[in-house]
């Protein structure tokens, strides 16, 4: 019993943490970059595992250098352009390590890719602190980071920085992202994120609410689909990216 | 240098790789300037969930592949709002979408045919051993889509670059855009079956934008484009011919050299612009 | 009158049966494993397999919740080990069963490059003894029980043994062809000679690039029909292995299926080596005309 317990609590601290960053997501149009980040978990375990080191060392350092890159390439380039390059170099030094290292790989792409029922009582603190810290760190930094959103120029009027916010905001995407995927798949991640922020980015004009319906919405889209896996059988995944796309027709449709 | 000419999979990698970069460079350009470089990712992805769909409905991997391709795009249309400015998240709940749903099927796909195989989408490239058939279809499939897109090259510029302008010019901007989705969806999917998922995103992006910052006219953009990915690969599968045996019992892998030298000129051609 | 003898024999083996309640529970992550553990368990062990292909491809694969229902209520989990089936190893942290790992019975060091264990004729001798003494020691009423069907299990490998040694004694040298390291080790100790360069095998194995020249070298075994035997995995195919076995097809190579879980047409793991190894036998005398 204490096992399904466990379960329902992952799931919904990795919403929650999904949810606020989905809505910034979509708020600061970084959706190609949020699917692109999480990526980092494959070449950051191949890594470790070819160089020896530990896995958490990995999966941090390759989740940094790349939002480093990413924040760095995106100023002088189109950012979509900028981001698939990113995914390719991403996936291409993970496939370079594997070759390198010539052990039997199931393992590395398992990591990538998790499985939500196989967590356990040891990732609830990973996850406790990614469904904690993301959404206080978001909210906090909640005006920075829609204003340079919104409008740079004004922001640096200000006095603001917007380059220092879109490196923050990559960096919290990247590790959260990079260590809550090992844990519950890329899917989960990605899924929980778009639609959720996207249907609240359209239904609230404010930040503050938005973020908050945002994880709302998150929160009930993952529980949902964990019920109904449990329901039917059929994986998780399925619920939450069709339910997320769902979400967001819906409110398209309502809001015109 | 014989050697490596005479050898059948380089050979096959060659062909098969010149006709992705090919088309994929045309393509690119028209994605890099509409913004549409996650939709064309997406549609990468979602089309490989095809090789689960042929499975189960036991059909074949290409009409799979080609099925999937196409109700990706039709997802997209249903999804994408008109304003450009939400193409972004569109891509991304369709990419969530796709994925939840091929994760569906192979959970039937293992459940009822319980061990009797399965298909796997082509992550990284199989493009030194492509049985000849799927080559020849592969550059026909290849040649009519840059054929077709020649024909909608004109208006289709027009609508990337100046949406008011073409109204006013009488284009049809919406079938305009869903005949391009379709070419984007037949191309990304060609490029993902013969030289795998990673490198069709690659030599969509990379080319096209290493070209528009190089050239100045959109004809030589394209060209440039076209000429750099076919650069990239060549380039790369020399790579992977020369590196065998530069750590024995290690294989370098070609879709590393071909990424890196897409990275590269694209850094190169940033410098060379700024100079 | 004896179709009514029939069903009482019927009806006395139904209620035998009924009598006989499980009283553990054993999973098998792969259906080897899982065959294994019925074969010693008998009636009084209730053995699931999880019936995932363990090389699907992990980019679109979820485990379902059955299956952490399963692992939350076994007594026993055998896994192979060297990640091949590392997902479980995290889901099983949490449960009170017993795991029994085929690669630390075999005292295997973590960077063994080929994983597929069950094709070694020492794997499941290993596992089938570690399995009875769990059972021996959790339900000790029926230990007579599970010590004759590890006896029982032990004496069915035999024949296959016997014919693996006829396959070395007529043949060995022979050279042959694989796609992945999937029966290397059977194939090894039938004394045969793996010609496929092991990078090759490790690039189709993890799903990265091969190199030219391990290509060229392995279409060059069979175009030129440097091999006898081809052995090709009938489970995990992509365009690449398909197009080598059209080649073999063409250029008359025997093929050899081999398998990352039971086939549907063996009942039992002893039925599946045994059919391996015939079907080895056959394709060698077959190339050797």
């Amino acid at each position: 019993m204490s096992y399904l317990v466990e379960i329902w609590l992952a799931v919904g601290l990795v919403a929650l943490a999904a949810g606020a960053a989905g809505y910034i997501v979509v708020i600061r149009r970084a959706g190609f970059a949020a699917h692109a980040l999480p990526m980092a978990a494959f070449p950051g375990a191949a890594a470790a595992s070819l160089f020896g080191f530990p896995l958490w060392a990995g999966l941090a350092g390759v989740a940094l250098s790349g939002a480093g890159l990413l924040a760095l390439v995106q100023r002088t380039a189109r950012r979509d352009a900028a981001t698939a390059l990113l995914l390719a170099l991403l996936l291409a030094v993970g496939a370079l390590c594997l070759s390198l290292s010539g052990h039997y790989a199931g393992s590395v792409y398992g990591l990538l890719f998790g499985q939500v029922f196989a967590l356990g009582t040891e990732d609830l603190p990973v996850l406790g602190v990614i469904g904690l810290c993301v959404p206080v760190l978001l909210f906090l930094a909640l005006r920075p980071l829609s204003l340079s959103a919104l409008s740079p120029e004004l922001m640096r009027v200000q006095g603001g920085r917007p380059f220092a916010m879109e490196v923050f905001f990559l960096a919290v995407l990247a590790l959260a992202a990079g260590f809550a995927v090992p844990v519950t798949g890329a899917l989960l991640v990605f899924s929980l994120m778009l639609g959720p922020g996207a249907a609240a980015a359209r239904l609230c004009g404010s930040p503050l609410p938005g973020l908050a319906l945002a994880m709302g919405l998150a929160l009930g889209l993952a529980w949902a689909g964990l019920g109904l896996a449990f329901l039917t059988d059929w994986p998780v995944g399925f619920f939450t990216g069709v339910g997320a796309a769902a979400i967001y027709l819906l409110v398209r449709v309502k809001t015109g | 240098m014989l050697e490596f000419l005479q050898s059948g999979p380089v050979q096959s990698a060659l062909l098969l790789s010149a006709a992705a970069a090919l088309l994929c460079g045309a393509l690119g350009l028209f994605t890099v300037l509409r913004g549409q470089a996650f939709a064309g990712h997406a549609l990468a992805d979602v089309s490989s969930a095809g090789g689960a769909g042929s499975l189960l409905f036991g059909i074949s991997p290409l009409l799979g592949f080609l099925l999937f391709g196409v109700a990706g795009v039709a997802g997209l249309e249903i999804l994408q709002p008109r304003r450009a400015a939400g193409r972004d998240e569109a891509a991304g709940i369709l990419l969530g979408a796709g994925l939840g749903g091929t994760a569906l099927l192979l959970h039937f796909c293992v459940t009822t045919h319980g061990a009797a195989g399965t298909a796997q989408a082509v992550m990284f490239g199989a493009m030194f051993s492509t049985p000849s058939d799927t080559a020849l279809w592969s550059c026909l499939l290849a040649g009519g889509c840059l054929a077709v897109l020649a024909l909608i090259a004109r208006p289709l510029l027009l609508a990337s670059l100046d949406e008011e302008l073409a109204r006013v010019a009488g284009v049809r901007l919406r079938a305009l855009g869903l005949v391009f989705l379709l070419l984007l969806a037949l191309g990304v999917t060609l490029a993902a079956m013969t030289v795998g998922a990673i490198l069709a995103t690659a030599l969509l992006i990379g080319p096209a934008a290493a070209g528009l910052r190089l050239a100045r006219g959109p004809l030589a953009a394209a060209l440039l484009s076209m000429a750099l990915g076919l650069a990239a690969c060549w380039g790369g599968i020399v790579l992977a011919y020369e590196s065998y045996g530069w750590i024995p019992g290690r294989t370098w892998p070609v879709s590393f050299f071909i990424v890196a030298l897409l990275l590269l000129f694209y850094a190169a051609a940033g410098l060379r612009r700024r100079a | 009158m004896l179709s009514r003898l029939g069903l009482g024999a019927v009806l006395a083996l139904a209620g035998q049966m009924a009598m006989a309640q499980p009283v553990l529970r054993a999973v098998g992550l792969e259906s080897q494993y899982a065959d294994v553990l019925a074969q010693i368990g008998g009636p009084y062990v209730k053995v699931s397999a999880i019936q995932s292909n363990p090389n699907t491809d992990p980019h679109e694969f979820e485990v379902t919740p059955s299956v952490a229902q399963i692992f939350q209520r076994a007594d026993l989990v055998v896994e192979n080990g060297l990640g091949y089936d590392g997902w479980a190893a995290e889901m099983l942290e949490g449960t009170h069963a017993k795991v029994l790992s085929a690669q630390k019975l075999l005292n295997l060091p973590d960077d063994t490059p080929n994983p597929h264990l069950w094709y070694r004729t020492d794997t499941m001798p290993a596992v089938a003894a570690s399995a009875a003494s769990f059972f021996e020691a959790k339900d000790p009423a029926h230990k007579a029980v599970y010590a004759a069907n590890l006896k029982k299990f032990d004496t069915s490998l035999v024949p296959w043994k016997r014919a693996l040694a006829q396959v070395k004694a007529k043949y060995a040298g022979a050279p042959i062809a694989v796609t992945e390291p999937v029966a290397d080790y059977m194939l090894q100790e039938a004394g045969l000679k793996i010609m496929t360069p092991l990078s090759f095998e490790l690039s189709i194995m993890n799903d990265t690039d091969p190199s030219p020249q391990d290509v060229a070298a392995e279409e060059a075994l069979l175009r030129g029909r440097r091999v006898r035997v081809f052995a090709y995995n009938e489970q995990v195919t992509d365009p690449q292995t398909q197009s080598l076995l059209t080649l073999a097809k063409r250029h008359d190579v025997q093929v050899l299926p081999v398998y990352e879980l039971m086939p549907a047409s063996a009942a039992h793991y002893q039925d599946w080596m045994m059919q391996t190894t015939e079907a080895l036998n056959q394709a060698l005398a077959a190339s050797a005309k």
